[in-house]
């Protein structure tokens, strides 16, 4: 962040310089303060909409023209920073034949503070859940093209990523879990420096780039935690931690380069290809401290304390390159072939020290402190290979269609550390999979009417994970239909998965419709409402760890969402109104209900104020600690010119 | 009357052209649009002393002279495309003109782009979402999910976030990252690893593998309500297994202990130190 905000606060400055000599920029402010009440589950809504009191930077549009020597073209826009759970802020300038530039900052703020996943107390109605977290995270994208349009063209891009977060989590030690209290930090630097060359029938462009990751987690036993999950006494003793500290710091550097490469050496024949290489080395150390009355099975010991330190080097060598060719047919059909390949290469080492000091046996002799260590070498090598071709048609009249063939070969080689493997098989090996792909669409357009149907369908010989699928088919629609004031779209899709292995039985099919009607009565007035049906289920044949029987994992989404609303403006006066309630009467069933107003007045000479409210509902299902309903209210000073 | 008027109308556009007017003689009828269209992008990067109108509505004499507006190249749909892609068809990030599923499916540039008047950035006719959500309707429904990325007014996500509407290299034309992979890990650094022991979910399948990318109603955006279900559908010892180990018999499902996979799993995504995602 030190090193981004001078950047960020000099492109502003420079944006201004630009502006103080521009002719006439255009102007659109608003900002303004919102008030937040919520009642029910706090921990709920925050997990899910998360807005707050607060400064709220509602809309900031500038386009400007004519910046002197500056810039021919500025725009830069930004909302949502403050109250609201994300920001943006862009910058698109350039100059002609001197520059093109482009800046981003985004604000995401990820809050998760679940009451029933992952919650293994929540019987005992602790809530929210073990694994709580509330982060911000910041990215900023510089992009910079030095004297565009020129034969050869100097390319400039950074990227920086931090993720700053506190929150709780949990760790498995001596036959229980506790409850932990820390902090994350990572963040990355992105350096890309290349050259574009543009000679018409030939576009590329190369890049070199290094990218560079550092983090660090520190984590310590969360207060009064020391007794663990599990109340009930192991082998008679009571499991408690007395005190735990881990800390783990990671380092990855990923040089990379990237070539583009767009060719029409004639009208009939386009060529694109493209190819990344990556050569990321991966550097974490760990150290962890434990104390108090533990027990293990595994080494038919009890222990006092547990001290735990890791030195962990990965690589991960990838490839993908990808070429394409598109010929144009007699008759206006064309002809589009490609074929990609994606190379991944893991190679993995760990080298793990643990020592538990203080051991006794069960019958409670005095033993040796044990030492284990552990040199883990993993390995995982992925290689996707793809050919597709595709036939489009020109126009017949309204009707256009486009058919196409793809396959897939895919190879896995998964060659895990020993200690990695609980319950022999299924962890490593080498896997096939060949998935064959037909699809095809339909294009009609008349007047004001138009249809389009795609089809597709999967075929895969074999399957790597138990979800895989090996027939897919999958059928959509859209049709729209505009007449005067009125305009009526529709979509719809069909999907069917299976994977009938005996053993298997995987089987999932989803249905969804939904339709809008739209209308303009009046020129400043529209009107809209939609209605949509969604239909999920999904099956398949699992086994119990603790008794081995079979039974059928099911999964299932049925609901509704409905949608209204209207929208006024004229000149200066602006109103808007919606609804919207998603209900889903599934696995895991809940009605979601919106209802939003904003109302924008003018006041003089480009001022003027703005008022919005919303109101959020959540109610789940079989479990009211969740519900929330909450309410926003925000006043807006708006500035326009 | 009529070629009188056609040769006036000529040379009044010679006279025109080499006073290096660069919307004439356009702009005697349509000014309001000439002096829009003074910032627009395509005017800004027009060379010196070149005919900004004729590049796109070719010769208008005729309809100079005639005032018929039927004689006037007016670029739209497939062959207004065509139109476009002559200069915007080649480098990285432009369109192909055949791999386009928009294209494809005949949703030429004018049903996101203006040339004149566009009031947003790129020439758009409005903000990115509200000119997907109308033929994506079913994708927009699961942003209103309540576990989702949020696609709000003045969020920092939009469609094009992951989507390259004219057309990317991967499925569902979803963008890369710089380094060639999957876009999500762009803004989540922390799940890209590379990890000494990597989950064969996201090393053989991808984030989609475990995650409904547009949202859902089960918490993390996860594509199963419960977490054991989750796990199990892929670790279960029967029938053909693929890739993934049965759990040991301790794992008794009935204590929620162990119905909550990741209270002692908590490193799902890869873990340097523990093999079995334990820290």
């Amino acid at each position: 962040m030190k090193k981004a905000t001078p950047l960020l606060l000099a492109i502003l400055f420079w944006a201004c310089t630009g502006l103080a000599t521009a002719q006439e920029p255009s102007v659109s402010l608003s900002l303004g303060y919102q008030w937040v009440t919520v009642s029910g589950s706090q921990d709920t809504y925050r997990s899910q909409v998360d807005e707050d009191d607060g400064l709220v930077l509602d809309q900031l549009r500038l386009r400007s023209t004519d910046g002197g020597e500056l810039y021919d073209t500025l725009f830069l826009s930004a909302g949502g920073f403050g109250g609201a759970s994300s920001g943006r802020l862009q910058l698109v300038a350039s100059r002609r034949g001197t520059y093109n530039l482009r800046f981003g900052y985004n604000r995401f703020r990820r809050v998760s503070t679940l009451l029933d996943f992952a919650n293994p107390l929540q019987a005992s109605q602790v809530f929210p859940g073990q694994h709580t977290g509330d982060g911000l995270l910041d990215t900023f994208d510089l992009d910079v093209e030095v004297f565009p349009g020129k034969v050869i063209s100097p390319l400039f891009a950074y990227r920086y990523a931090r993720e700053r977060s506190q929150g709780t989590t949990t760790i498995h030690l001596g036959q229980d879990e506790f409850l932990l209290s820390g902090r994350t930090f990572s963040r990355s630097h992105d350096f890309q420096a290349g050259l574009a060359l543009h000679l018409g029938f030939l576009e590329a462009t190369v890049v070199q780039g290094w990218r560079n990751q550092d983090g660090e987690v520190v984590f310590g036993l969360f207060p009064g935690a020391g007794g663990g999950n599990n109340s009930r006494p192991v082998l008679d003793r009571d499991v408690r931690l007395s005190s735990y500290g881990r800390k783990t710091s990671l380092d990855t550097d990923a040089p990379y380069t990237t070539a583009v490469v767009t060719a029409r050496p004639w009208k009939f024949l386009r060529f694109s290809g493209r190819y990344v290489y990556q050569d990321p080395q991966a550097d974490e150390r760990l150290t962890e401290q434990a104390a108090g009355s533990l027990v293990s099975f595994k080494l038919q010991r009890f222990f006092q304390s547990f001290q735990e330190s890791a030195l962990a080097k990965t690589t991960a060598q990838n490839w993908r390159g990808e070429g394409k060719v598109e010929l144009a047919l007699p008759a206006g059909f064309a002809l589009t072939a490609g074929y990609s390949e994606r190379h991944r290469e893991l190679s993995g080492w760990s080298l793990v020290q643990d020592l538990y000091l203080g051991a006794v046996n069960f019958s409670g002799e005095r033993g040796a402190d044990i030492a284990k260590l552990l040199a883990a070498r993993t390995g995982i090598q992925r290689e996707d290979k793809e050919s597709t071709a595709t036939l489009t048609s020109p126009t017949f009249g309204p009707v256009s269609f486009w058919a196409s063939f793809a396959t897939t070969d895919q190879q896995f080689l998964v060659a895990p550390d020993a200690r990695e493997i609980v319950v022999p098989g299924n962890q490593g090996g080498r896997f096939t999979r060949q998935v064959d792909r037909w699809s095809g669409g339909l294009a009609f357009k008349l007047g004001g009417f138009s249809l389009g149907l795609d089809y597709r369908k999967d075929e895969a010989d074999r399957l790597v994970l138990r979800t895989d699928v090996s027939d897919l088919q999958r059928l959509r629609a859209r049709a729209a239909f505009r007449w005067g004031i009125l305009e009526l779209a529709a979509t719809g899709e069909k999907l069917d998965a299976e994977n009938n292995l005996p053993g298997n039985g995987y089987d999932a099919s989803s249905k969804d419709w939904s339709a809008e009607l739209r209308l303009n009565p009046w020129e400043p007035l529209t009107l809209w409402g939609s209605y949509g049906s969604f239909e999920t289920d999904s099956a398949i044949l699992v086994r119990r760890p603790e008794t081995f029987e079979t039974e059928a994992s099911l999964y299932r989404e049925d609901g509704t969402l409905a949608e209204a609303g209207l929208a006024y403006r004229r000149g200066e006066v602006a109103g808007e109104a919606g609804w919207s309630k998603f209900e889903n009467q599934g696995t895991r069933g809940y009605d979601f209900s919106r209802l939003y107003a904003r109302l924008e007045l003018p006041l003089q000479q480009g001022l003027g104020l703005g008022f919005e409210a919303a109101r959020s509902k959540y109610q789940q299902t079989g479990f009211s600690p969740a519900d929330y309903e909450a309410k926003r209210y925000l006043f807006l000073l708006r500035y326009q010119k | 009357m009529r070629v009188a008027l056609a040769i006036f109308a000529s040379l009044a556009l010679v006279a025109l052209v080499s006073a290096e007017e660069p919307f004439a003689p356009c702009n005697s009828c349509h000014d309001d649009l000439a002096k829009a269209f003074a910032s627009n992008p395509h005017a800004l990067s027009a060379e010196k002393g070149a005919q900004v109108c004729q590049s796109c509505h070719g010769d208008g004499s005729q309809h100079a002279a005639s005032g018929d507006p039927g004689l006037i190249e007016v670029p739209k749909g497939a062959s207004g495309a065509s139109q476009c892609l002559s200069c915007h068809g080649a480098g990285e990030g432009f369109v192909d003109p055949q791999g386009n599923a928009h294209l494809r499916a005949a949703v030429t540039c004018d049903a996101c782009h203006t040339v004149h008047g566009a009031r947003e950035h790129e020439l758009l006719k409005a903000q990115p979402e509200q000119l997907c959500a109308p033929c994506h309707r079913n994708v927009a429904g699961q942003f209103r999910k309540p576990f989702a990325h949020k696609l709000e007014r003045r969020g920092a996500m939009e469609c094009v976030s992951c989507h390259n509407p004219h057309g990317g290299s991967g499925a569902s034309s979803l963008k890369q990252s710089r380094t060639g992979e999957t876009v999500c890990v762009s803004c989540h650094v922390d799940k890209r690893g590379p990890f000494a022991f990597e989950h064969g979910a996201a090393a053989v399948g991808s984030c989609t593998t475990c995650h409904q990318p547009h949202g859902s109603g089960n918490p993390k955006q996860l594509v199963r309500a419960q977490v054991d279900r989750l796990c199990l559908e892929c670790h279960s010892g029967v029938g053909n297994p693929g890739l993934g180990s049965q759990p040991p018999s301790f794992h008794d499902l009935r204590s929620p202990r162990y119905r909550n996979c990741t209270t002692c799993h908590v490193a799902i995504h890869g873990s340097n130190s523990s093999p079995l995602f334990l820290r």
